[in-house]
């Protein structure tokens, strides 16, 4: 099994844009290393959301996106994930999350509740694409 | 020369790891193609079982996401990049 390894000021950025976007969802790129099964995020890239129902769906600015790929490709940097967050709804994949995933990143999806942000959790695609598998989320020490 | 399609690096794995492939091709549907035929792990990553691009393959010509040109369709001439970027969307 993979893990996500994730500083503290990344998951603090991420928490705060989410809280920010609130009731809406917020966006975003997990851009670092992946070594085999151990993917370190080294930095966030926030995306702007232009989904058309923003309190229920995501979806990143396409400028935005290709701008943030060419960058990581640039500073040697991995796009090794994306986050969003789901307004007081657990953060478990949806059917629309798993039709748009792609293998090998990792899903990183915040709840938030009332505003606040609470649970957090990683996801990546089965090989079969039936599903996801969830992954610990650890803080490096 | 030919048209260059550059691999996110989820993907790359299914390319024997190349983050670029270059191809033939005259259009964006003929350079998947094209591509899908040179590294056929990867093909099943980016078609599915009845042929149409899945839904989190986005292509972009330059810097415009050919979503918004032709999709497809779109020309390309040798010497274009088009960059494959997994779609980040969702809900």
């Amino acid at each position: 099994m993979g893990q996500l390894l994730i500083g503290e000021s990344s998951v603090a950025q991420i928490r705060r844009a989410a809280e920010a976007a609130y009731p809406q969802e917020c966006c975003g790129l997990m851009l670092g290393q992946a070594v085999g099964d151990i993917v370190h995020v080294i930095e966030v890239a926030p995306m702007t959301n232009v989904a058309a129902e923003p309190e229920r769906r995501y979806e990143a600015a396409p400028r935005e996106l290709l701008a943030a790929h060419m960058r990581a490709r640039e500073a040697c940097l991995d796009v090794v994930g994306a986050y969003h967050s789901h307004p007081n709804c657990a953060p478990k994949p949806s059917s629309t999350d798993l039709e748009l995933a792609c293998p090998g990143l990792r899903y990183l999806i915040v709840e938030v509740t009332g505003g606040t942000a609470a649970d957090a959790m990683c996801w990546t695609l089965r090989d079969d694409r039936a599903g996801f598998v969830q992954e610990p989320i650890t803080l490096p020490s | 020369m030919p048209v260059t399609i550059l691999l996110p690096t989820a993907l790359q794995r299914y390319a024997d790891g190349r983050d670029k492939v270059t191809v033939r091709a005259d259009s964006v549907g003929g350079a998947l193609k094209a591509l899908s035929e040179s590294q056929p792990d990867l093909a099943g990553q980016l078609f599915n079982k009845e042929g149409q691009i899945r839904s989190f393959v986005n292509v972009y010509l330059g810097d415009e996401d050919t979503r918004y040109l032709q999709g497809s369709d779109t020309l390309v001439s040798d010497g274009d990049t088009l960059t494959i970027v997994p779609s980040i969307a969702g809900g």
